[in-house]
């Protein structure tokens, strides 16, 4: 009873009671929205596994079955299909939310938080691999190759993935074991993340009056979240009517390893990632740069500074890191010709440019006002 | 939100000192579900993310939609033959 009394008070302090800012928008929504497509892709993921077979032979033949066999099954495979999509809208539009407000000054938060993007980067892409279809399969070849820059171990490792010389059925397993149990560990992370972010409260631009004027979290925020139906009813329209345009055309055809596709792109929410790549000549320095476009957001969370923020400053750097971004993702599915090489290049160090000039301002402005 | 609201304990009843109060009612009567609305909903949102903040990202937004219409004309050109050197063939 005492056990059960002092769960109920860690969670009536963290979700109903909690002294809550009154400035908090609609960009706070977009936090509850990813737990809820998370929650909502594990279900119709679990759905998607009782049809599906990870044998290199039957995957395509059963995701078509899944397709066109299975009652509703399509519903569900479309569903799990742009509810990735969805998830990723929605974690960039509340990573640049974060930097926005700054939010890298709760340390625990946005430390969890960038390792729940790097598993859910993992969880997309090997759900992508899931599907056996061309551009599935060599975007496997391609990724996993990778990790053979690993000093001493690389070629190891990347045997020990393919489970064999080549991405081949035994990868397929390897692949649709870690896709299905990687969420609930993220499940897992998340709740972390959230014990975090409700211990301290969220950051906000505007300071309150101090520590009194607050209001309960409960029927305020919680029910604020019930704004997320809107996205939801978009969604499930734009599903339906537009099932495939986030995909690719190679996804319709079965993967077949004596022919690659005339052009190799991942998914749209990792084009950024894929450009920074293509952009260095050499392998290793790409597969480094590819790893700290993630990474070099992790040190903000190594700077002391809570008070001294320069905020329109700020902002002006997240838009434009914002526009580098998505000029970036735009040149990841370009082919590799002429203006494109010169302009990947460019935007890889304009990102990065930015990234450490935010780093630098938040380390610097602290000094500003001692 | 302080990280010492909640470290150092204080939860409501004991987040500040207050002196004083000021209370605000409105009776049914007076009530008026959308006074207020338009201006809220679209007027305000406006003028608070273009309107007042319009620097901050439309010359930039500008210029990448030049640079990427630059750059897809470019690429095109650059695929093809150059008209110019076959003016003369006839």
């Amino acid at each position: 009873m005492k056990i059960n009394n002092s769960l109920l008070n860690f969670v009536n302090g963290m979700l109903v009671t909690l002294p809550s800012s009154k400035t908090l928008t609609l960009s706070w929504n977009f936090g509850s929205m990813l737990g809820m497509v998370l929650i909502f892709q594990i279900l119709t993921g679990t759905f998607l596994a009782f049809y599906y077979t990870p044998d290199s032979l039957m995957a395509f033949s059963t995701v078509q079955y899944i397709m066109y066999e299975v009652n509703f099954g399509w519903v569900f495979r479309i569903f799990h299909f742009n509810g990735a999509s969805l998830f990723f809208i929605f974690l960039y539009l509340h990573i640049f939310k974060g930097l926005f407000f700054m939010s890298y000054r709760l340390k625990k938060v946005w430390m969890s938080g960038l390792t729940i993007y790097l598993l859910v980067m993992m969880e997309a892409f090997m759900g992508y691999v899931l599907v056996w279809a061309q551009m599935s399969f060599w975007a496997a070849v391609v990724i996993t190759s990778l990790l053979s820059v690993i000093p001493i171990w690389g070629p190891t490792i990347v045997t020990w993935i393919w489970s064999g010389f080549g991405v081949t059925g035994a990868t397929l397993k390897f692949f649709f074991v870690l896709h299905f149990l990687l969420p609930w560990a993220i499940l897992v992370i998340v709740l972390g993340h959230l014990i975090f972010l409700h211990s301290t409260g969220s950051t906000s631009s505007l300071y309150c009056h101090g520590d009194y004027d607050k209001v309960c979290f409960s029927p305020e925020y919680l029910g604020k979240d019930a704004y997320n139906i809107v996205i939801w009813l978009l969604f499930i329209v734009l599903s339906l009517i537009y099932p495939f345009n986030l995909g690719d055309a190679e996804m319709f055809i079965e993967a077949d390893p004596m022919m690659s596709p005339v052009h190799i792109v991942p998914e749209w929410y990792f084009l950024f990632a894929y450009a920074i790549l293509r952009a260095i000549p050499n392998k290793v320095l790409g597969v480094i740069a590819l790893l700290m476009s993630i990474v070099t957001f992790y040190f903000f969370a190594l700077v002391n500074n809570y008070t001294s923020c320069l905020t329109k400053l700020n902002k002006f750097l997240v838009f434009m890191f914002i526009i580098s971004s998505t000029i970036l993702s735009w040149l990841g599915q370009c082919t590799v010709e002429d203006p494109f090489t010169i302009l990947s290049p460019l935007f890889s160090f304009i990102y990065f440019g930015l990234a450490y000039l935010m780093l630098f301002i938040f380390m610097s402005s602290k000094l500003l006002f001692k | 939100m302080r990280p010492t609201v909640v470290s150092m304990g204080k939860h409501f009843g004991n987040l500040g000192k207050m002196y004083g109060e000021h209370r605000f009612a409105l009776a049914p009567n007076e009530q008026k579900a959308y006074k207020g609305f338009f201006d809220q909903a679209f007027v305000k949102t406006f003028k608070t993310y273009v309107w007042d903040q319009w620097y901050y990202y439309i010359p930039q937004t500008i210029g990448a939609y030049l640079l990427y219409d630059w750059a897809k004309k470019t690429n095109v050109a650059a695929n093809r033959k150059n008209p110019a050197d076959f003016a003369n063939d006839q």
